[in-house]
């Protein structure tokens, strides 16, 4: 209980003269801010595009690729072939058209785009599909329906726009929406048009399909290849999309954490040099507190402390940064670990990253007293009471 | 009588009595300087009774301030023992030393180390903060020892608003405020003209024959010995 109070105290007559070393403090503050921020900023990155590629994934749907192929964007099924797929499916199954065309984004920029020519079954297969705005393409239209995503972050693709997308000209006659996912990023249109206009006869990406009760992917692809004629892979959607999302969540953690890493080691060194500032300034604080009946260890405990809860509200202040300059923006960034089509996505800043941007900044704030604490040790207090200043 | 007694403004007549305080037994200490032991203090021994103004007065590196710190616990001995009252200081743990220290021992230095963001009231107040006392009473003590160094008129006031004869009344009003029997202190004139040491010095007499305090006065000056009722003269001792 004394050592309690003895800690309580001293760490009040602390934070109390402050105003003195305003400048000090500041720079330990700040220095965890930028920190974390940083940090932050990069995993919310990731977890945004880990959560639209989640959203992405349909369960009970599975994509149907060129055997050997584990892409949208390197398979090619024939018209015959699908159309041998469909009839082993039956009705539950879409052939899609995958393209990768070039448009502007909204500050004029060419960026490309996936335009996905679809089939009579490719909405009914995705559950959390809705038309928000307009109408669906007629059959065999030069019309495109666009992702809310796309629509935001993208120049030219209001209702009613007319967009150049290969060789052709299209009007965008409505826009749709998937909750956030990764698909809000394309532009659909039917897929004979799109065959048409990227010079593609009778050649789609892929069959969009539900699987029978029970039935694994494999099952399925052993189903199809059974017929001579076919070799198709069979992915689950789900698979499709976590396997992208793992690929850029690693890529991600390890550039946040590694950079956040890296900064944290400045400014661990920055708090610890704050901390020994401290002491230089305040030893006569110290050992007079000391010679007062204040321990050495409830000082120690005191300005550890005083060190963490600084750098505790530089990370919430890097937090707030954060969440002030970037909530509720989009983030566009290539889906570089599929094709290289620009997807957009929400910055998403998770309790999990809150709450490793704390534990960041503790982990500063502790190792950062570490030396203070031990030089606050040695005071020589006798001798420093003797002192002018 | 204690300054905190309700008849505080009553004068006190007690005299000094000749019961010890502080037993000093053979305490010797040394600080090193590279491979190279200087002794500071050999085999000091006396003894200061208690009511006692003492001064220690000698040349400089004599152990004056040395010898002060051991007496308050500020410092350890290599050897000897050193006791107040009825506690051997030298045999208490560190926090068990800071504990008595905090309770038993006022100290006084030459640059009166006051908290510079603080007011003088919450200056004095420091050495209550760590006792189980309300708020209430930690004030009226506050105020006690403020008015008998004359300044409840400054008790709002930073140290850096007040002149250096003001500020060590504070630090004695600071040494007073725990009722502590033994006051210790260093030059306490040392950074002050004439005028304020006299006052200062005025102000330890009267605390040591009024309020039965035992002080113990470190000083290069003469006229500040000369309020003590015994001077000691330490010499310094061969080095090794």
């Amino acid at each position: 209980m004394k050592t309690f109070k003895r800690i309580r105290t001293a760490l009040v007559i602390s934070l109390r003269g402050l105003g003195r070393r305003w400048w000090a403090s500041l720079n330990s503050v700040f220095g965890t801010a930028v920190v974390v921020a940083v940090m932050v900023a990069i995993l919310a990155i990731g977890a945004g595009y880990s959560e639209a590629m989640k959203m992405a994934e349909v369960d009970d749907a599975y994509m149907i690729l060129k055997g050997g192929v584990r892409s949208e964007m390197e398979s090619t099924l024939e018209g015959p072939d699908v159309r041998l797929i469909e009839s082993e499916l039956g009705g539950d199954a879409a052939a899609e058209v995958y393209v990768v065309t070039s448009i502007e984004d909204s500050e004029g920029e060419p960026v490309n785009v996936a335009l996905r020519g679809i089939g009579t079954g490719s909405v009914d297969i995705r559950p959390g599909w809705t038309l928000s705005a307009g109408r669906m393409p007629r059959e065999g239209r030069r019309q495109i329906v666009v992702g809310k995503r796309a629509q935001q972050h993208f120049g030219g693709l209001a209702l009613g726009d007319a967009i150049r997308l290969g060789s052709a000209s299209w009007t965008v006659v409505g826009m749709f929406e998937t909750g956030g996912s990764l698909t809000e990023s394309e532009i659909w249109a039917g897929a004979t048009p799109v065959q048409d206009a990227f010079d593609r006869p009778d050649a789609y990406q892929v069959v969009i399909a539900s699987p029978q009760d029970g039935e694994s992917p494999q099952d399925m692809q052993t189903r199809i290849n059974r017929d001579d004629r076919l070799s198709v892979s069979v992915v689950s959607m789900a698979d499709y999309y976590g396997e992208q999302a793992r690929a850029m969540e690693r890529f991600v953690s390890i550039l946040g954490y590694g950079i956040g890493s890296l900064m944290a080691l400045g400014a661990i060194f920055a708090a610890l040099n704050t901390g020994l500032g401290h002491i230089k300034t305040r030893a006569k604080e110290i050992a007079t507190l000391s010679i007062l009946g204040w321990t050495r260890s409830s000082l120690t405990v005191a300005l550890a402390i005083e060190t963490v809860l600084m750098t505790v509200l530089g990370g919430l202040i890097g937090v707030a940064l954060v969440h002030l300059i970037f909530d509720d923006r989009l983030i566009s960034t290539l889906f570089f670990a599929e094709d290289f089509t620009q997807i957009v996505f929400d910055f998403e800043v998770t309790a999990a990253i809150l709450w490793q941007a704390v534990a960041m900044a503790l982990v500063i704030g502790l190792l950062g007293s570490i030396g203070p604490a031990m030089q606050l040790r040695r005071l020589p207090v006798a001798q420093i009471l003797l002192q002018r200043r | 009588m204690t300054l905190h007694d309700p008849e505080i403004a009553l004068k006190a007549t007690e005299q000094p009595d000749a019961t010890p305080l502080v037993v000093i037994d053979r305490v010797s200490r040394a600080y090193r300087k590279g491979k190279v032991a200087v002794p500071v203090l050999e085999r000091h021994a006396m003894t200061i009774a208690a009511g006692e103004m003492l001064a220690l007065v000698g040349a400089s590196g004599c152990g004056k301030t040395t010898l002060l710190n051991l007496i308050g616990g500020a410092d350890r001995p290599d050897a000897g023992e050193i006791t107040v009252g009825e506690t051997r200081i030298t045999s208490l743990s560190d926090g068990a030393l800071t504990d008595w220290r905090g309770r038993n021992v006022g100290f006084i230095f030459q640059f009166y180390n006051l908290l510079p963001a603080l007011s003088a009231r919450a200056n004095v107040e420091l050495p209550l903060l760590i006792h189980d006392l309300r708020a209430a009473e930690r004030r009226a003590r506050v105020d006690n020892a403020l008015n008998l160094v004359g300044l409840e008129d400054r008790a709002d006031h930073r140290p850096e608003e007040m002149s250096g004869g003001q500020q060590q009344r504070v630090a004695i009003a600071r040494a007073l405020v725990t009722d502590a029997d033994l006051l210790l202190c260093d030059e306490p004139t040392g950074d002050l003209d004439q005028d304020s040491a006299t006052r200062i010095m005025e102000l330890l007499s009267l605390l040591n024959e009024e309020f039965g305090k035992t002080i113990v006065v470190v000083t290069h000056d003469p006229n500040v010995a000369a309020y003590a009722a015994r001077t000691v003269r330490l010499t310094r001792p061969e080095a090794v």
